[in-house]
């Protein structure tokens, strides 16, 4: 029995909110397989790990687990089943950036051909972890999409399961935490084990008993070393933004402008460490599960459902039309994104898809009540900063604070005038990161410029100095012819 | 008659002596915190887009910027646009002005390309380049490495083939902006009931 304790958290999350959690609509059903799509869509650059390149042709024939996108980062994106390369094509994505991008698409065959890689056997290094989570493709499933590989330094001293979940009629986590508690506890203990970690925090949100049951459960048949820390935080959006999980559970406040992996914290989602157990046995991800839910949605549940399958395929298992609905949320209804291209394929951090039915109001001026100055998290000035952006200075928003935005929008919620807030950070943080990028750029092209001139001086020194030496050289040489003639006369 | 002598002299004395050692100071001040060049030319610099493409009428960024801190003026580069001269008045503490640029020039991003097929390798490109972005040598195809380019639009001119287009910067596979009105669900879906408080 692996040691471990539960305790509540004793620090209280400064601003936040209590939205209504709706988790009970989609947990009420069990989670099911869903049938194999027709198709599979894979984007090749926004897969998750950066740009990518297809590993295979049209015509191809690929199993369960072939690669067939190469990401900049080294990512490895496999098929999640079984068939042939029918296109590769521009074609809808499940993204926010609404375009469409160059993506392989699959027809499946529905045949059980598996290729997949060779169990690694204990002991390994952190390094064959790292190579191993490369080729499995694990990235942060809970989202991000960070390709978490690149968390894992030696100097790491804490890993903290980011089990809160706290986004509304989100329940992906809690479903696979009741259903594969043990993946998730032994990928934990591997890579603690590998990485030479002490302890494991779980950071859950009190309002999932049935999971952290489960996780007892668990932890009581584990012969695991570690020792877990359970912290139960109370149900308050967003405690499980990881700066804040971060705060609640060790009482480490990250600073500004670094991450928790630089102070030795690492923060991962429950189904990146379960992926993680698997592709330590040798299987890549090819499934994930993704929570169907909303009102608008007739029977809203968990699904398993292969990375690729399209949207529409899903909103189909859930005995629902897509031709009844306009509009999807990707993700929470707090921080998600809205896609209207149901053919679009799911992936690796497509956690939710949620469908609602509301009205949305339309927005008037600001009355300065203050109301999202007091649920921000950050303790910023929402109101100041959407001033700020609204007037075209995105300079005086950075200086209230914009970089710090973790775009969680509580302040879209309690906002009395219904401001889209959090909509203006967005846009504003992207504008930011292209100005960062345009300013490199210049200094690059200032620093070139500038070798340039030093460099064409130089050499126009230099030549300066050579015609010196030569007319000195001629002037000599004619001394001395002077000198001969005078002696010879 | 001497005590009040003595007085005067003691604080003419004392008060030269201070004055001496400020004067002192002030000497060795000036010589050990001396700032080398213009400060306020370097903070212009740094807003300028560092295209060194000479629109402005000098050769490049930093001499405009010499120019600006000696009182031209700071609306005449058209790279940077109505933004760079914002930020300048705001740095300077002066009324911003309109950006003197037709509609065309400004504002785009663009870069130089070499058609490759075109090219007799002149180096004229080369020599013209204020930034180094063209590689190439004598009678062999010169290229433009892209991510270096500042599309000043400098070697488009002395090319005797004209084998030099400029065209928009193309943009990494993965770059995207958020498209609004899908930015964020929750000012799209309406707003999020709560339980309390």
């Amino acid at each position: 029995m692996a040691e471990y304790q539960i305790r509540r958290c004793d620090r209280q999350l400064e601003g936040g909110i209590h939205p209504e959690t709706h988790k009970d609509l989609s947990t009420t059903e069990p989670c099911v397989f869903v049938d194999d799509p027709k198709r599979l869509v894979f984007p090749i650059h926004f897969s998750g790990g950066g740009p990518g390149e297809a590993l295979v042709a049209v015509g191809d024939t690929v199993s369960q687990g072939t690669p067939i996108i190469k990401c900049q980062s080294g990512i490895i994106h496999v098929a999640s089943r079984a068939g042939t390369v029918i296109d590769i094509t521009d074609h809808a994505i499940t993204h926010p950036s609404a375009n469409q991008s160059a993506s392989i698409i699959i027809e499946p065959s529905g045949l059980k051909e598996q290729s997949y890689l060779d169990p690694l056997v204990w002991p390994f290094d952190a390094d064959s972890l790292r190579n191993r989570a490369i080729e499995a493709g694990i990235l942060g499933l809970g989202g991000a999409g960070f390709p978490s590989f690149k968390k894992w330094s030696d100097g790491t001293q804490t890993l903290i399961i980011n089990a809160a979940e706290c986004e509304p009629y989100l329940t992906a986590d809690d479903t696979l935490m009741r259903i594969d508690t043990h993946s998730m506890i032994r990928g934990a203990c591997m890579l603690s084990r590998t990485l030479d970690i002490k302890t494991i925090v779980i950071g859950i949100e009190d309002n999932k008993p049935e999971a952290l049951e489960a996780i007892e459960d668990a932890l009581k048949e584990s012969r695991s070393d570690c020792f877990f820390d359970i912290v139960l935080l109370d149900t308050k959006y967003p405690s499980g933004s990881e700066r804040h999980l971060v705060w609640l559970t060790l009482g480490i406040e990250v600073p500004t402008g670094s991450r928790s992996v630089e102070l030795g914290v690492i923060v991962h989602n429950p189904g990146t460490l379960a992926a993680l157990s698997r592709a330590i046995d040798g299987k890549p991800i090819t499934d994930r599960i993704v929570t169907l839910t909303g009102e608008a949605l007739k029977a809203p549940k968990n699904v398993i459902a292969p990375i690729g399958t399209p949207i529409n395929h899903l909103i189909e298992a859930t005995d629902t039309s897509p031709s009844s609905l306009t509009s999807i949320t990707v993700g929470g209804p707090m921080m998600g994104y809205a896609v209207t291209e149901f053919t679009a394929g799911i992936t690796k951090t497509t956690n939710c898809l949620l469908a609602r039915d509301v009205e949305i109001p339309p927005e008037s001026p600001c009355i300065r009540c203050g109301a999202c100055a007091t649920v921000c998290p950050i303790r910023l000035q929402p109101q100041q900063m959407v001033f700020a952006l609204k007037g075209g200075s995105l300079d005086l928003a950075v200086h209230e604070g914009l970089g710090d935005c973790i775009e969680c929008a509580a302040c879209n919620a309690v906002c009395p005038s219904h401001i889209p807030l959090a909509e203006w950070f967005r846009l504003g943080r992207f504008e930011v990161r292209d100005q960062a990028n345009e300013q490199r750029l210049a200094s690059e092209a200032r620093e070139r410029f500038e070798a340039r001139n030093a460099r064409l001086e130089r050499i126009a020194q230099e030549q300066e100095a050579k015609r010196a030496a030569r007319k000195a050289k001629t002037a000599d040489a004619l001394e001395k012819a002077r000198k001969a003639r005078e002696q010879t006369a | 008659m001497t005590e009040a002598l003595l007085t005067v002299g003691a604080g003419v004395l004392g008060l030269s002596f201070i004055g001496l050692l400020g004067g002192a100071l002030l000497q060795y001040a000036s010589k050990a915190f001396k700032v080398d060049g213009n400060p306020l030319v370097d903070s212009i610099d740094a807003l300028l887009p560092q295209t060194q493409c000479g629109q402005c009428g000098h050769p490049g960024c930093k001499p405009y910027a010499e120019a600006i801190a000696n009182g031209e003026a700071i609306n005449r580069c058209p790279p940077g646009g109505q933004e760079t001269v914002d930020r300048l008045a705001n740095l300077l503490g002066v009324e911003s002005l309109p950006l003197d640029a037709d509609e065309t020039t400004a504002d785009q991003d663009l870069v130089a390309v070499i058609i490759e097929e075109e090219c007799i390798g002149c180096t004229k490109c080369i020599q013209a380049c204020p930034v180094d972005a063209i590689i190439g040598a004598a009678k062999l195809m010169h290229t433009v490495i892209v991510d270096d380019c500042t599309g000043c639009d400098l070697c488009v001119d002395p090319c005797p083939v004209d084998c030099i287009d400029m065209v928009p910067r193309p943009k990494a596979p993965d770059y995207w902006m958020p498209q609004p009105p899908n930015v964020i669900s929750s000012d799209r879906f309406g707003q999020i009931g709560m339980q309390h408080g």
